[in-house]
């Protein structure tokens, strides 16, 4: 899946390193970089840029660079995903 | 590993010694892990400042058989940096929780490291067949742990709690791993 450079850009900042280090193969827990706290960083970041809070679902999808992608592009969660009332 | 109920637990990892709780751990470090805002709030608990015989009280209620309070000990120090609980039901179900109270070693994987250890002692010697833990749904970094091991998030338990930052509710995320589950994760095939 081709990156978008919003997404390289975010995910760059998030997890504090260079747009050229960022692809699909990066995973949580695979990789030095996508620590507990750069993930922490990355889901912040994603909601600052969408202006609203991730639905759980959301959260739990956030496992590669196609999946943040797929978030940035995507309308805002339906109800039935939103989990608990914002 | 051999081991019986009752007994001590002591785990090596790498980095980290996942032992039992004894009186002398339980130190003004452990206190003010309770009392810090900002670690309390991964288990959406209100800090608390509690006495040094409170807290004794509270060690020393876990019997190493079906309750175990497992402190996160740097190997190289001897210094505990943290904690897990965990507790075993009757159908051979353990939940755990975990804290890590120094802030020092937030961000350094410290969870996955002992976590994995863990499960190897759950599964391997207790015969524990399935362990599930319960964050709530901004524990990013809970989530994150779990995620990347290999749990399973089996429900999401919506507005089930208050949140104890700002009185929001707050869904909770029901996370599981079955034993052949984690045997897969580690040959590197789940």
């Amino acid at each position: 899946m081709k990156l978008s450079s919003s997404t390289i850009r975010l995910m760059a900042d998030a997890l504090e390193v260079s747009s050229e280090e960022i692809d699909d193969s990066l995973t949580p827990g695979t990789s030095e970089v996508w620590s507990s706290l750069s993930h922490m960083r990355l889901i912040l970041s994603l909601e600052e840029r969408l202006g609203r809070r991730l639905a759980p679902r959301e959260i739990i999808s956030v496992v590669s660079a196609s999946a943040v992608e797929a978030l940035l592009s995507k309308r805002p969660a339906l109800a039935r995903d939103a989990g608990s009332p914002r | 590993m051999i081991w019986s109920p009752g007994d001590l637990v002591e785990i090596e990892t790498v980095r980290f010694l996942v032992r039992s709780i004894e009186r002398e751990d339980v130190t003004e470090s452990l206190l003010s892990w309770m009392a810090d805002p900002e670690v309390m709030t991964g288990l959406n608990l209100p800090e608390r400042r509690m006495s040094q015989a409170q807290a004794l009280r509270w060690a020393m209620g876990f019997d190493n058989a079906r309750q175990f309070f497992l402190l996160v000990c740097d190997r190289a120090t001897g210094t505990p940096i943290g904690f897990f609980t965990v507790t075993i039901d009757s159908h051979k179900t353990a939940e755990t929780a975990v804290v890590i109270g120094d802030r020092n070693y937030w961000g350094k994987n410290v969870v996955m490291e002992t976590r994995a250890a863990l499960l190897d002692f759950l599964f391997d010697t207790l015969g524990i067949y399935k362990v599930i833990g319960r964050p709530h749904g901004r524990n990013l970094s809970s989530i994150y742990n779990y995620n990347a091991m290999g749990f399973t998030c089996e429900a999401i338990l919506r507005a089930q709690m208050l949140s104890v930052v700002d009185n929001d509710r707050l869904d909770q995320l029901v996370y599981g791993i079955l034993a052949p589950e984690w045997v897969e994760k580690r040959k590197g095939t789940g």
